[in-house]
């Protein structure tokens, strides 16, 4: 059966999905764990993940990623 | 599109396995276990690799049209819930750092549980949702 043109656009759209969100997630989760010690854990570094989890508005409204967007 | 919605809940719905396949992992390393700092560290590290993937998937698809208006309203109150059992996690773990104490290593614990309770919940709702 020959390949249409919808489904080469469904591949390719699928084959995006897991280059831009699947592999990188998935490497850094594996890249995560696969660390034995991550060091002395400090309170910067504890700082810091509160900045990577913004509202979710921020990724509605074009604020993607705003730092400003935690909570106090 | 359709196809395109399913396969973003599978991809959903694979990472939120691997958080528990490496949360499992972690705790049957007996070396792991000794530390609790870098256990929590890496446990909310995922938990936030996860939410930023899934929002920044969503956040794509609403700008490409591909969001429903009801899509993305439910997003955001279930992305709400974690967020703030994420930030209440990660706010509990930066004031053990600053002074540890076990009864904060305790509301850590009970914390975090109810984090990744939230994290399940978003990723279970958000999978089928977009595939509305």
């Amino acid at each position: 059966m020959p390949i249409t043109g919808a489904e080469v656009a469904l591949i390719t759209a699928i084959l995006e999905l897991i280059l831009k969100y699947g592999v990188p997630a998935a490497l850094d989760i594996i890249k995560t764990w696969r660390e034995e010690n991550p060091g002395e854990i400090t309170v910067e570094m504890a700082e810091a993940l509160r900045l990577r989890v913004p509202h979710p508005d921020a990724y509605f409204d074009g604020a993607e990623g705003d730092p400003e967007n935690v909570p106090e | 599109m359709r196809r395109n919605f399913d396969f973003l809940a599978l991809v959903v719905l694979l990472i939120t396995g691997m958080i528990v396949l490496g949360v499992n992992a972690c705790a049957s390393n007996p070396a792991e276990k000794e530390t609790f700092e870098g256990t929590t560290y890496k446990v909310l590290t995922t938990a936030a690799i996860t939410y930023e993937t899934s929002m920044s998937a969503l956040s794509d698809l609403k700008k490409s049209g591909s969001l429903k208006q009801s899509t993305e309203k439910k997003a955001r109150e279930i992305g709400v819930k974690f967020w703030g059992a994420y930030h209440t996690a990660a706010d509990l773990f930066a004031s053990y750092l600053k002074v540890g104490s076990a009864e904060k290593k305790q509301r850590i614990e009970a914390a975090i549980v109810e984090m990744l309770a939230a994290l399940s919940t978003f990723t279970k709702y958000v999978a089928p949702l977009i595939a509305d």
